[in-house]
């Protein structure tokens, strides 16, 4: 085989890959038109069309552009943010259980809204069905919990950076902080009364219907910088793929590519977790489908990763929203329900084709 | 390019594993590090490509101390063969060569990236298995790939960690040849090789390290039997054939 035959080989390699990024972008848009035109409401292209003609009634745009429409992108970005993040922590962490919810973020996300809740009065609840949970100061919650990711993540800095950033000082450290904060939440749970419970226990049900547009601005710029910063370092997660020490002879900074990914990948995870409760299992599973079907290259798996996730979270909340309509199931439920069998399918065909 | 190692002394924990240790090599040779296991011959090696920092001393490229390089420019000087890369992620052979060009990659990979790593797989005949998963390879293909890495780095000094260690003979003359082009090709190579009738076969100059301490070092003239038995502790004969010279242990000391 001469050189012009190998080269055109590796592109072709590498086009089928830009091939299926292009084929889950196209079911993402197809997703995204499902999501707008179901639920309860009756509404049909031609409403979302008399919307964009500025011809829609009050309420049609209401339900388009500040119900559905906000919790669609948010539901894609939310997805988009736990894929990417669990890719990023599996690569860099070498551990197919890698995630930032490994790392403890999500118990710690979980006691700081306790900790609003009980320790700063921030919740009361209704009981309901349309709307369980009524938090007088939304923003307290979401501020304390993304607080408290914080001092998770920053515990495993230091500690990463005292002890060396390997991958077992890592997860250790995030199993250990995990368990602490899921007891920290025990404690405070014995000292609070009913309704904050009930509170707290609403708000760990992951939902993307409490998403405003503000919300969703927010999170999809977090998104944007954690996607930047992962695809930047894609050459560097592609070394450490290959060993610590090949990585180094190639000039990675191993320490600093790991700390830096693992602090952005638990800040974008943080902030989605603050703004809508636990999502389980899109950060841990989506990744493992779209290795299996792309490959490791985090070229690939980065972007992919991101809209399959977004694709995930959207379809697994659209089904949420219809499957016992009219009652409006937290997405977090459903992914906890589909991510659970999945992963077991996974790991009996298994994971990732010889990747761990 | 002419490297000194001037006076380096290198420890794990306080656990001294090079002590003070002094040696010139010049371009183009091809150098076979030897001596008993322990005696920090791989420690040498990282030492070298920078993997590890020196606690003293200095490893000088033409006057220029190699750790006050930054990492991209290192890489580019310094290819580096470990000995076990143990299981990797799938990756196929083009990108794994391509991974070489990692210092030289900046936001994206460039043509000329990907021409130097079609011309590598070329050069050392990998090009049948280029889009195999390297994982599914034999021993010796995934040594032949992963010096061709290195050699993507397009490195003055090449650096292998026991890269015969796993291969049977023909593959391990296979790689020795291969290396012994590239050297000739003044790409300093400097291997750490346990097999030295190989290592007499191939090699230009020879380090015997003990004990983190230079025993000997020179061309071929230094592989003695008197030099042999008293760096393993054991007895040898030494036979001369056809130019060559050959070592056959007889038992311990």
């Amino acid at each position: 085989m001469d050189i012009a035959q190998l080269d055109i080989r590796y592109s072709k390699h590498q086009g089928r890959k830009y091939l299926v990024i292009l084929v889950f972008a196209i079911l993402l848009v197809l997703a995204a038109l499902a999501g707008i035109v179901l639920g309860s409401a009756d509404i049909g292209f031609r409403e979302v069309a008399d919307v964009m003609a500025s011809k829609a009634s009050a309420m049609e745009h209401q339900i388009i552009v500040n119900i559905r429409l906000p919790r669609i992108l948010s539901a894609i970005v939310t997805g988009a943010a736990l894929a990417v993040s669990g890719a990023a922590m599996q690569s860099i962490l070498k551990n197919p259980l890698g995630s930032p919810f490994t790392l403890g973020i999500s118990n710690a996300a979980a006691f700081g809204a306790a900790f609003a809740v009980i320790i700063l009065g921030a919740g009361s609840t209704q009981s309901g069905s349309a709307n369980p949970v009524i938090l007088n100061n939304p923003y307290a919650v979401t501020v304390s919990a993304f607080l408290w990711s914080l001092v998770s993540t920053g515990v495993i800095f230091l500690l990463a950076r005292y002890k060396g950033a390997t991958p077992e000082v890592m997860i250790l450290t995030g199993i250990i902080l995990g368990s602490l904060f899921s007891a920290g939440m025990t404690a405070l749970q014995y000292f609070a009364d009913d309704i904050e419970i009930s509170t707290v226990v609403f708000w760990t049900f992951g939902d993307v219907g409490r998403a405003s547009w503000r919300d969703f601005n927010i999170l999809l710029v977090v998104v944007l910088a954690a996607m930047v910063v992962f695809i930047r370092n894609r050459w560097n997660y592609n070394a450490l793929d290959a060993g610590d020490e090949v990585a180094r002879s190639l000039g990675v900074h191993v320490e600093r590519t790991r700390l830096v990914g693992m602090v952005t990948a638990s800040l974008a995870t943080a902030i989605a977790v603050s703004f809508f409760g636990i999502i389980a299992f899109v950060g841990l599973v989506v990744p493992h489908i779209v290795r299996r079907i792309i490959g490791g290259d985090e070229r690939f798996l980065v972007p992919a990763s991101a809209i399959f996730g977004g694709m995930f979270l959207l379809v697994s909340d659209t089904i949420a929203r219809t499957l016992l309509a009219p009652v409006v199931l937290p997405v977090g439920i459903l992914t906890s329900f589909l991510g659970a069998p999945l992963f077991l399918y996974l790991l009996i065909k298994g994971i990732g084709k010889g990747y761990w | 390019m002419h490297l000194s190692i001037n006076n380096i002394t290198f420890g794990y924990n306080g656990w001294p594993v090079l002590d003070h240790l002094t040696e010139e090599i010049h371009k183009g040779d091809f150098v076979a590090i030897v001596g008993p296991n322990g005696s920090g011959k791989s420690t040498l090696l990282r030492c070298i490509d920078g993997i590890l920092k020196p606690q003293a001393g200095s490893i000088l490229l033409d006057q220029e101390d190699v750790h006050h390089l930054d990492r991209p420019s290192r890489a580019k000087t310094f290819g580096y063969v470990p000995q076990e890369s143990g299981h990797t992620p799938p990756a196929t052979v083009f990108d794994t060569v391509l991974m070489g060009r990692k210092p030289y990659i900046g936001w994206r990979v460039r043509e000329r990236d990907k021409q130097i790593t079609s011309r590598i797989i070329h050069q050392l005949h990998i090009e049948d298995i280029a889009m195999k998963d390297v994982n599914k390879l034999s021993g010796g293909q995934k040594q032949r790939v992963f010096i061709a890495r290195a050699l993507a780095q397009q490195p003055e000094i090449l650096l292998l960690d026991e890269p015969t260690a796993n291969l049977d003979l023909r593959h391990q003359l296979e790689v020795l040849q291969l290396l012994q082009e590239v050297s000739q090709n003044n790409i300093t190579t400097m291997v750490a090789i346990h097999d030295l009738n190989l290592a007499a076969q191939y090699c230009s100059r020879f380090i015997m390290l003990k004990d983190g301490k230079i025993f000997s070092s020179g061309n071929k003239e230094i592989l003695t039997k008197e030099n042999i038995e008293s760096l393993y502790n054991v007895k040898v004969k030494i036979f001369h054939a056809e130019d060559r010279v050959f070592f056959v242990p007889q038992g311990k000391k």
